[in-house]
């Protein structure tokens, strides 16, 4: 009964579902609280150096942190109008070309012919920087917000699709004989088996395409949109004065920002939903 | 041989991309796409417009080539070059600081570092090192994360074995830890691949008169379609041959990793 | 879309009946012929012209509610027998019978329980819901599929285990669990593919015991069990088949006359000793077949 009695030790470390977890959770806003810390701090010293070399343009273009934090507490209406149009874009794309990804994915594996015929050129569209597609789709579209949906989507169908050939193909050879031996049909191979098996390939396709569609409606707003994040980017150099280069470093800070917010949240969905992933086991005896 | 040879031509694997490839193109060239989805020619051109643009764009095109390539090379190469030094710095040198550094350096891989670019731009310009320092910091961070990776992945039997023999830190690191973490470098260097054009196309497409990515943005909005789409297929290109390069590199200098992996 | 009902279904409520396990082996042997393996050769055609035989002419019968073990060097083509029996995969030559089905046919009637070297439960589910599975499968739930995971996590004595993931169990438990799930479905047949094999030598032996204990409590299931340790094969079988390194033949069948109940003590009897040199001695003969030829080959200088 010894080997019971290991597993009951184990087991009063019961799976950890929930987001918050402690330990982990403190160390990691410990070490981002020192990130921005030492971030700010080169910043500070950046800012006063170009001060001190008297050099007037090196001030203009070298705000100092507070003067970007305040500049962000007074206009925070329009920032956060931005970051809503390119950031809200960017997810219902995202969201689209899961969609569509997973779709594709699992048409696709139902025949040899479909699969072969589509691989290649799923695989080559990784090799390819397909928000170049940008400019082409702005000029068929005109509508900045359908361009922005479709390019989010588009790079993360990919993506996803690619994800999902490989996982619902690489169930273990056992575990489909181990179906087999329950006469499961090929449907119910799929939902017990193949999908499940799949989820952990699907998120870590989708931890590089929720950048790349962020990316894909940033130059959407680079490139000749009225609104959005990367417009203020852009607008802010055009106009070139003083209080621009500031609204051009507060809208980088806000950029990153919603960066790093979508890209946790993708992860935190992938620690919810596939919590049994090796990576996330707690207590495991193995 | 040649039965077998035959035989494997034509299995699906080559008749049918071949086959859709043939299928999409003619279907474009026959207007399918353009009435379906009330497409003009001055968007989307026909493929025979695209291929006599070579004639008529090909050098201009080459010249912007000759602007964008270097761009992304040089920082491919700085970003390859400085995430394998720090990696190397990290694990040799500092490993209690690396496992605080690792994720804040993998982080900085999800975000949009590309809006950089224009930062950037304020204080270099619009020229060659702004994208350089673009690519670089869009690359270096793969970099650091897969070497650090492999580099960390030396089974503790090696280690031992390594240590029985009297071997010194330098020595392990030379004839086992690179060795080792070669497979996970060129998975990064492949991926990097595709962020080094993308960080060069959007700093072009934003700011700029030079590039593919001005290109593609400028000859649409002048509606020279079939230019921008010649642009589109150049890029296409260029990512695809680069990626093949760094796949024959690797399976010049990881020739065990590329047999196992096509055996498996 | 109707799934047709599979010809043999459990039923929790059945009474247990005359437990045949502890009928000498004599008597068993009068029961009807469960699996018959005739004459079957596989070939595989591993690339271009290559083939490798992995089977040649294998002959054998198992008889209802007997456990019969396969030994034999590794790739001998033990694990492509079971696949064979359990209709996975497709004789080239030979007839194979299960209760006068073909393998396939008795599959799809689900008659058999198969458990893997390795435990193969999903990593998803927890342990009732691995053992639930083979219900799902047959859209079998409610209450009556609920005791049915009950009965059987207590009959592998996980009852406490039950909201456990996979991962969070030892080896030994996770191999329980497995057999809990081959179970579910009270197959008529269990086939066991070298399932202890990635156990330690401790948990192998504790393992073997709780098998035999499980095994009695489950009456008129026959067993089919594939190993490569003698002393294994001996304390559970009712018959041991050795088969020859590639390609497979049978060498001998060797019946184990041993007293059932059995358990642990039984290994240090006289008796067990003598099978245990016999089936060694049938292997190396073997071996040695194959090995001693070659230097007469040669002659000396």
């Amino acid at each position: 009964m010894s080997e019971a009695a290991v597993a009951s030790a184990s087991s009063t470390r019961r799976p950890r579902l929930s987001f918050i977890d402690l330990s982990g959770t403190s160390r990691a806003l410990l070490r981002g609280a020192v990130v921005v810390a030492v971030l700010v701090a080169v910043w500070y010293a950046a800012a006063i150096y170009a001060r001190a070399t008297g050099n007037a343009s090196l001030t203009l273009k070298l705000p100092y942190p507070h003067d970007v934090l305040l500049d962000l507490f007074n206009k925070w209406s329009i920032y956060a109008r931005a970051s809503w149009e390119t950031g809200s874009r960017a997810v219902i794309g995202f969201v689209i070309g899961t969609g569509v990804g997973l779709l594709l994915g699992i048409v696709m594996i139902q025949s040899r012919w479909i699969e072969s015929a589509i691989v290649p050129y799923v695989l080559a569209s990784q090799m390819i920087p397909l928000i170049a597609l940008v400019p082409i789709l702005r000029a068929i579209l005109r509508d900045p917000d359908v361009v922005r949906f479709y390019i989010c989507a588009y790079v993360t169908f990919f993506i996803v699709t690619i994800a999902v050939v490989r996982g619902l193909k690489n169930s273990a050879p056992v575990a489909v004989e181990m179906m087999g031996s329950l006469n499961a049909s090929r449907w119910q191979t799929m939902r017990f088996l193949r999908f499940p098996a799949a989820v952990p390939y699907i998120f870590s396709g989708l931890r590089v395409a929720a950048p790349l569609s962020l990316i894909g409606a940033l130059l959407v707003d680079f490139i000749g949109a009225n609104s959005g994040l990367g417009y203020l980017l852009v607008a802010s150099l055009t106009l070139g004065a003083n209080a621009a280069s500031t609204t051009l470093w507060s809208a980088l800070v806000v950029t990153l920002v919603l960066g790093l917010v979508f890209t946790r949240f993708v992860a935190y969905l992938e620690r919810r939903v596939s919590f049994w992933q090796p990576a996330y086991r707690a207590g495991a005896t193995a | 041989m040649s039965w077998a040879h035959a035989r494997r031509l034509a299995s699906p694997q080559v008749v049918a991309p071949l086959l859709l490839g043939v299928l999409v193109i003619g279907a474009w060239q026959a207007g399918v796409f353009h009435s379906a989805f009330n497409l003009k020619p001055y968007t989307v051109p026909y493929p025979s417009a695209i291929l006599a643009a070579i004639e008529d764009d090909g050098d201009h095109l080459l010249k912007h080539v000759a602007i964008s390539l270097p761009a992304a090379v040089i920082g491919y190469l700085t970003g390859a070059g400085l995430g394998f030094l720090v990696a190397t710095a990290l694990v040799r040198f500092a490993p209690r600081l690396m496992t605080q550094v690792l994720p804040v350096i993998s982080a900085t891989n999800s975000l949009p570092i590309v809006a950089l670019a224009p930062v950037v731009g304020l204080f270099v310009g619009y020229g060659l090192p702004v994208k350089v320092i673009v690519v670089a910091f869009m690359t270096t961070p793969v970099m650091v994360v897969y070497t650090v990776r492999g580099l960390m992945s030396v089974e503790s039997e090696a280690r031992e074995l390594m240590a029985s023999i009297e071997s010194t830190p330098g020595q392990v690191y030379r004839f086992v830890q690179v060795p080792t973490a070669m497979p996970f470098i060129f998975t990064a260097l492949k991926s990097m691949v595709v962020l080094a054009l993308i960080g060069v196309i959007v700093t072009e497409a934003m700011r700029g008169f030079e590039g593919l990515g001005f290109v593609i943005a400028d000859a649409m909005s002048g509606f020279d379609a079939a230019l921008a789409w010649l642009a589109l297929v150049t890029i296409a290109v260029m990512g695809i041959v680069s990626y093949l390069i760094v796949g024959l590199v690797e399976r010049l200098v990881v020739p065990w990793d590329a047999a196992s992996r096509a055996a498996g | 879309m109707t799934q047709t009902k599979p010809a043999h279904t459990f039923d929790p409520n059945a009474p247990v009946e005359a437990r045949h396990h502890h009928e000498p082996v004599s008597e068993r042997a009068e029961h009807p012929v469960a699996i018959s393996v005739e004459g079957v050769t596989k070939v595989f055609k591993t690339s271009n012209e290559v083939k490798t035989v992995a089977l040649q002419d294998v002959s054998f019968s198992i008889r209802v509610g007997e456990f019969v073990s396969l030994i034999g060097p590794s790739g001998c083509g033990k694990s492509t027998l079971l696949r064979l029996v359990s209709g996975l995969v497709e004789p080239t030559a030979g007839e194979i019978s299960v209760n006068g089905l073909q393998p396939a046919e008795a599959r799809r009637r689900r008659q058999f329980g198969i458990v893997f070297q390795s435990p193969v439960l999903f990593d998803w589910r927890t342990v009732e819901q691995n053992v639930n599975l083979p219900l799902q499968v047959i859209h079998e739930n409610g209450s009556k599929a609920a005791a049915r995971v009950d009965e059987l996590l207590g009959l592998v004595g996980l009852s406490e285990f039950r909201k456990h993931y996979p991962w969070q169990l030892s080896g030994g438990m996770q191999q329980r669990v497995a057999i809990a799930r081959a179970l579910t479905y009270a197959p008529p047949f269990l086939l066991m593919d070298e399932p202890f094999g990635a156990l330690d030598m401790i948990t192998r032996d504790r393992m073997a015991g709780e098998l035999l204990r499980i095994w009695s409590s489950t009456p008129g299931t026959t067993v089919l069990f594939i190993t490569h340790s003698i002393p294994e094969a001996i304390l559970l079988s009712d018959r041991v088949v050795v088969l020859s390194a590639r390609p497979g033949r049978v060498l001998r069948t060797v019946n184990i006359d041993l007293p059932r109940p059995r358990n642990e003590r039984v290994r240090e009897s006289a008796e067990f000793y003598a099978y245990e040199n016999e089936l060694r001695r049938v292997l190396q003969a073997e071996h040695a077949d194959k090995v001693e030829p070659q230097p007469t080959e040669q002659p000396e200088l």
